[in-house]
């Protein structure tokens, strides 16, 4: 575990939907630099934890902090301009223009103003975005509509639109589901090469546990919506109460 | 990736060409050619929420109203009379309230200038609440808006109810068709101009992405509120001066009539908008010459059943051809083997 | 605005007169919006002619009436005002399905907004063919009931409005008591709830929808031949409707019945506030701006759980 700043701090987090408890008292700690794992059974909450951080709902208790500024009370545009940038489960991209213009928008904003806006796009991003799209191996693909793409290379897309934003802290929710799995180890690749080479912090949802393995050097577990361990890989693999979880012990 | 920028300027020049001769080709039509202007201007500010942003407005007649009721107005106070003494006046003595041609004219410009300031502003005021509505909701919130518009104006004296209000008459000697004409014809022009850059702008794009994915674009840190209320601030602008223009041509305002009417000039510029091609730049335009034809058409040869004759226009486009000319010529250059998979959506 | 102090002040017990003749106007307007929900919740589409179907409905149940009249002088014409109710509810239900299969099925399954804009074109040729064929004249249908007059001449409720909101509740009644029991009311509530699975469980959706369209049709006719003793017909007056429905599903939420019964009553009595207070010039415009006020709210509402509207 490196010694860096604290990225984000989540803490005492609980979330409920209708009375269905979805997040119960979670806390956790994501450091710059780090690649943080989040894992469980189906259902145990884990995209609502984004939800949560990344201010698609409001939380019940508990309080948020993104580098020391507390952000349960923001909108998620906001929190995405601070510099914390999540992906989708399901993608989400701009399914009527071309990658280049996905990759275009996604130049990071930083004021929440319009008068930054009333410019060409300069070259320079257009240069970014070609070598991001190169970079997550689109590249031959940067002129098709994005609607077109097939839903890994969906995935992808929305990956290096993820990295144009240049976030600090990226959330990445099952980044490999749905890829060809002949194509994973090229992600895992890409996601450290984002983590050592651009500089971003991962904490990262997935249900590979290979990727999960390879990728992170710390986990945190949830099932049924409370954190039942953290800890480094494979420390979790050998957890009696981890092993119960996913074989159904609740 | 870009549509040849100067084959499209080409292109406009050749149009504006034709436009600015018009008036040489078809001397007996002024008329008709000054409604055209207005109807380009919001057909062209109707495609900017419908077409580029994704929001379905019915409610833009709103700004529409208000531009004339205030240019007709200021067009009064410049001759020095008050609302309340010009509206109790009785049909034949408004000859009594004349202007000579200078005041006219200044009073006709400025009062377009000042109208389109302020409805920018109402537009921002309006949008920033009324764009926290999505969809649907959107589309009938504005259309409720935009229809009590006219009814409260036909229950405001001043402006005179519901029996509606006249423009100052134009002084005799004053040819009002082709001066209104070619006021148009110059916002529009700006307001083309405009377009083209705004729409290559990163304004632009996120107007797109609001209509393409708006939760991505949040998430994503695009200040999506601003730019629609802004966006909206700006179709506003013109939707007023296209106001004044219409209601001047006519010179007569009935409030729920040709004001705030709803069910006519409300839904005009949204089907202007498809016949021609949502959001694209030259969709509007193109659709707005083919409604004025079919209009025409329609008025001239089916009198009385003219309305239910666009009613289903109407029916038959969103039905049949949702994406009108510009959606039309799309699919001919992809059949003919041209283009990128795909429509483009901007110039 | 003087009048406020008339409710407050001088003559209270006019707010009685208020309130009870907005609740019963509300009942007819519950009718029509429940009709709007149905639509809405089964096939994901707003009938923006729905007004415009009720005036037709109005228009049947009156020529009916008229027509029977001519042909038996004398007779009671309370008694062919209830059988046009009939009349209008099958002549409706036959033109609403004549109008899906040439517009509404092909829209079904495209996005919202182009539903929207084919039913409102389809409301605007209904407006303006109605305007054509039938003229501007206001029609109306004279039920020859007595006002009934309560607590010394201050609170009149007409006989009128009473049977129409007695004659809605009951046609409400008996939709409910459709849609929850029987095999068609089954099919449609599954069909709203998940189209797929119920054509994986054998349920025909497209018939479904068609004659839910139709019930709707059905609807309209009735509440229009109400509507035709209660009010006037008259071919521009069909958007107002459209509007009040709206207002009263989104206030209440799609599914939601309970809550459309309490809005529709609401806007009765808010509506005839609003005649009273501003003057009726201003009653229908009062109408018209609460449906953005009310978007707002629900959207305010909803803001808190950082959702929105769908």
């Amino acid at each position: 575990m490196s010694d860096g700043e604290i990225m984000l701090d989540v803490s005492g987090v609980s979330k409920n939907f209708g009375g269905v408890i979805a997040n119960e008292d979670i806390s956790l700690t994501v450091r710059k630099g780090e690649i943080v794992g989040l894992i469980g059974p189906n259902g145990s909450g884990k995209s609502t934890l984004f939800g949560s951080i990344c201010g698609y709902h409001p939380i019940d208790k508990g309080s948020i902090k993104y580098r020391g500024t507390e952000t349960k009370k923001m909108r998620t545009a906001h929190i995405a301009r601070l510099g914390m940038v999540r992906t989708f489960q399901q993608t989400h991209v701009y399914g009527e223009m071309d990658c280049v213009r996905n990759m275009l928008i996604s130049r990071p904003v930083r004021d929440g103003g319009v008068r930054s806006l009333l410019h060409r796009p300069n070259p320079d991003d257009l240069t970014r975005a070609e070598e991001l799209l190169e970079f997550v191996g689109l590249a031959s693909k940067q002129h098709l509509l994005a609607g077109s793409l097939s839903f890994g290379q969906q995935k992808l897309l929305e990956f290096a639109m993820a990295l144009m934003n240049e976030p600090e802290l990226l959330l990445l929710d099952e980044p490999t589901a749905g890829i060809n799995p002949t194509l994973i180890n090229g992600l895992i690749d890409r996601l450290k090469q984002a983590n050592e080479r651009f500089g971003v912090t991962l904490f990262v949802i997935e249900h590979n546990m290979r990727v999960m393995m390879n990728l992170a050097k710390e986990i945190h577990v949830l099932a049924a919506g409370r954190l039942i361990a953290s800890g480094k890989p494979a420390d979790i693999q050998n957890n009696p109460k981890v092993i119960a979880a996913y074989l159904g012990g609740h | 990736m870009i549509k040849t920028s100067s084959l499209q300027w080409l292109i406009a020049a050749v149009v504006l060409g034709l436009f600015l001769a018009a008036p040489l080709i078809l001397p007996n039509n002024m008329t008709q050619l000054a409604d055209l202007m207005v109807f380009i201007l919001i057909a062209l500010s109707w495609d900017m929420l419908g077409g580029q942003m994704g929001y379905n407005s019915f409610g833009n007649i709103l700004f529409f109203g208000v531009g004339m009721y205030l240019v007709a107005s200021i067009q009064v106070w410049a001759g020095g009379f008050t609302l309340a003494v010009y509206n109790a006046a009785e049909g034949g003595n408004l000859s009594s309230f004349a202007v000579d041609t200078p005041t006219f004219i200044a009073s006709l410009v400025i009062g377009l200038a000042i109208v389109a300031v302020l409805n920018f502003l109402l537009g921002l005021i309006v949008g920033s609440q009324l764009l926290k509505m999505r969809g649907h909701y959107f589309a009938i919130g504005t259309l409720g808006l935009g229809v009590a518009a006219g009814e409260f104006a036909s229950t405001m004296h001043i402006l005179g109810a519901g029996s509606g209000m006249n423009f100052i008459q134009p002084p005799r000697t004053l040819e009002l068709m082709p001066l209104l004409y070619f006021i148009g014809l110059f916002v529009v022009a700006v307001f083309f101009i405009l377009l083209r850059w705004l729409y290559s702008t990163r304004f632009g794009f996120v107007m797109n992405a609001i209509r393409d994915n708006e939760d991505k674009a949040e998430a994503m840190g695009l200040p999506t509120a601003e730019v629609k209320a802004f966006a909206w601030a700006i179709a506003a602008f013109f939707a007023a001066i296209a106001g004044g223009i219409y209601g001047s041509a006519k010179n007569f305002i009935d409030p729920t009539e040709v004001a705030f009417s709803a069910p006519t000039i409300g839904v005009w510029m949204l089907l202007m908008t498809l016949i021609g091609g949502k959001g694209t730049i030259w969709g509007p335009i193109i659709g707005a010459v083919v409604f004025q034809l079919f209009k025409e058409f329609f008025w001239t040869f089916l009198f009385g059943w003219q309305r239910v004759a666009l009613g289903l226009l109407i029916v038959i486009i969103v039905v049949f051809f949702p994406g009108g000319v510009m959606g039309g010529f799309d699919r001919a250059r992809r059949a003919l083997g041209f283009g990128k998979t795909g429509a483009e959506a901007n110039p | 605005m003087g009048n406020i102090s008339l409710l407050t002040d001088f003559a209270p017990v006019i707010n009685l007169e208020l309130i009870a003749n907005g609740l019963l106007v509300g009942a007819i307007f519950g009718l029509i919006a429940y009709g709007m929900a149905m639509v809405w919740g089964v096939m994901n589409i707003i009938n923006v002619a729905q007004g415009a179907f009720v005036i037709l409905g109005g228009y049947v149940a009156f020529f009916f009436t008229e027509g029977m009249l001519r042909l038996m002088p004398g007779s009671p014409q309370i008694l062919w005002i209830v059988i046009s109710m009939a009349v209008a509810a099958f002549a409706m239900g036959l033109f609403a399905l004549f109008v899906f299969k040439l517009v509404i099925e092909r829209v079904l399954d495209r996005d919202l907004f182009v539903s929207l804009l084919a039913t409102f074109g389809i409301e605007l040729v209904m407006q303006q063919g109605m305007n054509q064929v039938f003229t501007a004249e206001e029609r109306v249908l004279d039920a020859q009931l007595q006002t009934f007059v309560f607590l010394n001449n201050m609170l009149n409720i007409p006989g009128s409005r009473a049977l129409g909101a007695l004659l809605g509740v009951l046609a409400a009644v008996m939709i409910v008591i459709l849609v929850r029991y029987s095999r068609f009311g089954r099919a449609m509530r599954a069909t709203s709830q998940n189209a797929r699975a119920a054509r994986i469980m054998g349920i025909d959706t497209k018939k479904v929808y068609a004659m839910t369209f139709a019930l709707n049709g059905a609807i309209c006719g009735v509440a229009g031949s109400i509507v035709a003793f209660v009010y006037i017909i008259h071919p521009f007056q069909g958007l107002i409707y459209t509007l009040r429905s709206f207002v009263i599903v989104i206030l209440a939420g799609v599914g939601n019945i309970p809550g459309v019964i309490f809005a529709a009553f609401g806007l009765g009595v808010y509506e005839n506030y609003a005649g009273f207070v501003l003057g009726p010039e201003f009653q229908n415009g009062m109408v018209f701006i609460i449906v953005p006020i009310a978007l707002l709210v629900r959207a305010a509402i909803m803001r808190r759980k950082r959702q929105y509207l769908k």
